[in-house]
């Protein structure tokens, strides 16, 4: 039977990229089907109305919201919709996905993070697993990222950094902060370990993008003027396009993953820009939408053979969905206690702290507890958007500041000092309480079920994150900073997202398998952050591309090896 | 598509197509076009939100204040965008509503007649009720969107809110046709 593609990827993203650009490579057709518009560099700015404040590169809420359930005071749980709140679970809907508007913070997962529960034993209350595969099965492919993607950075020896394979990283770091030689001196004398944090940024052009502008904190939230920023689009996409055997179709949501009596996959349908139904089929289908959708998108593609959805049969689909745990806080370096030349240059705000600290990755800390699994500090600036750090000073203690008051409110906040964050990465462990389902009654303007998010989290997440927000904390005082503040929160935060398909070798206990194939669906794969059984204490987005490179040279494989030479 | 439709408003008589395009580059931003009877308010309730904007947000000498920002006419903007909600519309014209009968009871005058000091102390007993401190934020919210964002989108004149706060831009600044709703 003829298929009209080799592969079909569902979503653009950092985990849909590296299949399609592997795959178009080693001489297969790949289609990738992406729902959003496709937005190209020339498109992005540093425009606060675009990224923040009317969330142009999101579905509208009021066509397409989520259901999201918060934990009341005593155990149940409140169900709102996003369509007219604070809360926006989408990300990124455009070709390249939320990798369009990641800030890049680059780490790797350590070989400790892959062994979760051999490691540290079972907690009470969380799903917590070990990985079918070893951080060593893992390291080339972080290692492919750095140069594929674009990381800049310089290894520092700490005493918790992972191996790696190469001496450091292809590209040097970018331009820094006076505040990260302050970091560096103030963690020596501490006796702690501060390194340069990694980016998926370049500090020198590469084909076909340049090197970065220094905007400072600007990166999250906002496209790349410059293509320096490694999203899947300038870094990986745009690659597999000029091979001339890969195709991306944007404004293609897809409705149904369709399969027969058999329980073979047909094909996969979907609404075109016009809203019309379209089908196409292929031999091997990935699905990359992140977690949240990519589990919706299983769900609600029942068919004869799975009336519980996609590749649920063990009901695992949805479930153990990962945000991110943590802590964070803030402090302000006053101008005023520096010399005029220092002062100037603290208020330089374009370069990069890129600092972090994983003295405390694993807490051997008997005052906390046990021997237990910890997590990362970063330090950055607090994101420039003018119009957010404005608003924030609209209230004290629940009145209103306006006036002049509110004036030289705004005075000190912008001009007397350089505002500081510490942003700390803990596990969000794997709880029931956690997961992705169908809602029953809402329905979104394609007639599709929306998601349900229930967002639970362990008490673990917060002890963690308390505990490393502060030790950031004790790091920004040891530097001069202000008004130093720290404190971990247990909302969910909606960018950091994965699990709900966790792999594993046991179908009963798991959704994919070690090469992320669905245990029941031959020819199903699964590349985003959903395979991801536990997250690790750091962003997910090197190990979701690292990851996606892993499974698509498995399918290279599979497909009868690289087709190159016959081409 | 209902961003398109606002497009075509926002550029006056600029037509859509090509041509119209290399014109938006060069666009600028013209608040003259707003029909108030698309925005929900009548021409009374705009003035006493001016009012208010101006004693939230007072010019001053070395600090642009509310009207030098083009706060009235950037929520007049915000509020003709086809896609935003009645909901929306409704919620600042009860707001000036309640407000105006505050002022009433407290006072027998309009609000624009009241002297600041009257003005705060009416500002602040209104915050207090029910719905008064929501509106007031919000209309706050908006002040800081006229003060700081691009000045391609009409306010922030000059950048006048930028250089005041020093506030450097990232680059690259949005030029007239990639504005939001142009994507």
């Amino acid at each position: 039977m003829s298929q009209d593609y080799d592969v079909c990827v569902i979503g653009s993203g950092a985990g849909g990229s590296p299949v399609a650009l592997t795959l178009a490579r080693a001489g297969y057709s790949v289609l990738v089907l992406e729902r959003g518009p496709w937005l190209h560099t020339d498109d992005f700015y540093k425009d606060e109305l675009a990224c923040c404040l009317r969330d142009v590169y999101k579905p509208d809420r009021r066509d397409e919201p989520h259901i999201i359930e918060l934990e009341d005071d005593d155990g149940g749980w409140i169900a709102q919709s996003t369509a007219n709140s604070r809360w926006n679970f989408w990300n990124g809907n455009c070709v390249g996905g939320a990798s369009n508007f990641m800030s890049g913070f680059f780490h790797r997962l350590k070989p400790v993070d892959f062994r979760l529960l051999s490691e540290f034993g079972p907690i009470e209350g969380a799903n917590v697993a070990d990985w079918p595969i070893t951080y060593e099965d893992l390291e080339p492919y972080y290692t492919r990222v750095e140069t594929e993607v674009g990381v800049s950075g310089r290894v520092v020896s700490h005493p918790h950094a992972e191996p790696r394979s190469t001496p450091d990283f292809p590209y040097p770091p970018l331009q820094e902060h006076p505040v990260a030689s302050m970091l560096d001196k103030a963690g020596k004398e501490l006796g702690y370990h501060p390194f340069p944090t990694a980016r998926a940024i370049l500090s020198r052009p590469a084909p076909g993008r340049n090197s970065c502008a220094y905007n400072g904190g600007y990166c999250g939230s906002t496209g790349c003027s410059t293509a320096a920023k490694g999203s899947a689009r300038v870094a990986l996409l745009e690659k597999a396009v000029k091979t001339g055997r890969c195709e991306v179709r944007p404004h293609a949501l897809v409705k149904h993953i369709l399969t027969d009596a058999r329980g073979k996959i047909t094909g996969v349908e979907y609404i075109d820009r016009s809203g019309q139904l379209k089908q196409v089929d292929a031999r091997i289908y990935v699905v990359a939408c992140q977690a949240i959708e990519t589990a919706k998108l299983l769900l609600r593609s029942t068919g004869p053979k799975f009336p519980r959805g996609l590749a649920n049969s063990s009901g695992l689909v949805g479930k153990n969905l990962l945000f991110a745990g943590g802590g964070a806080g803030s402090g302000r370096l006053m101008y005023s206690k520096f010399g005029k030349d220092e002062a100037r240059k603290l208020a330089q705000t374009g370069f990069f702290i890129n600092r972090a600290l994983q003295d405390w990755y694993v807490i051997e800390d008997k005052s906390f507890g046990p021997r237990q699994k910890g997590g990362t500090i970063d330090f950055v600036h607090v994101h420039p958007s003018p119009v957010l750090r404005a608003q924030r000073q609209l209230e004290s203690n629940g009145r209103l500041n306006w006036g002049k008051p509110l004036k030289r409110i705004l005075e000190a906040q912008f001009r007397d000092g350089v505002s500081l964050k510490i942003e700390a990465f803990c596990d969000w462990l794997p709880v029931d309480d956690s997961f992705v389902s169908l809602d029953k009654s809402r329905k979104d303007k394609w007639g599709m079920p929306v998601a349900r998010v229930r967002t639970g989290y362990h008490v673990r997440n917060l002890q963690v994150g308390w505990y490393l927000a502060a030790k950031g904390a004790e790091m920004l005082k040891a530097i001069g900073a202000d008004e130093v503040i720290s404190f971990a929160s247990g909302a969910p935060p909606t960018n950091l997202l994965a699990g709900t398909c966790r792999f594993g070798h046991d179908p009963d206990t798991s959704v994919l398998d070690i090469h992320c194939r669905a245990h029941e669906l031959d020819n199903l794969y699964v590349t985003d952050g959903s395979f991801m059984p536990t997250g690790g204490s750091v962003p997910y987005t090197w190990t979701i591309y690292a990851n996606a490179f892993r499974v698509a040279d498995h399918l290279v494989e599979r497909l009868g090896g690289s087709r190159r030479e016959n081409l | 598509m209902k961003r398109r439709r606002f497009l075509r408003w926002s550029m006056g008589s600029l037509l859509l197509g090509s041509a119209g395009l290399v014109e938006a580059r060069a666009w600028v931003p013209d608040f003259s076009a707003i029909r108030l009877d698309v925005t929900g308010l009548d021409a009374a309730q705009w003035a006493l939100i001016t009012s208010v904007q101006e004693h939230l947000f007072p010019s001053e000498p070395h600090a642009p204040g509310a009207k030098d920002v083009n706060a009235a006419q950037w929520l007049q903007w915000v509020l003709s965008d086809p896609s935003v909600e009645d909901t929306e519309r409704q919620f600042f014209r009860q707001g000036a509503e309640a407000l105006a009968r505050l002022s009433q009871k407290e006072h027998h005058k309009v609000f624009l007649s009241l002297n600041t000091g009257e003005k705060e102390d009416l500002l602040r007993k209104y915050e207090a009720e029910a719905g008064g401190h929501a509106w007031l934020r919000e209309l706050l919210n908006y002040i800081m969107e006229a003060l700081l964002t691009d000045p391609v989108y009409g306010g922030n004149p000059g950048q006048v809110g930028w250089q005041w706060l020093k506030h450097r831009p990232g680059y690259k600044r949005p030029p007239a046709d990639k504005r939001y709703f142009l994507l």
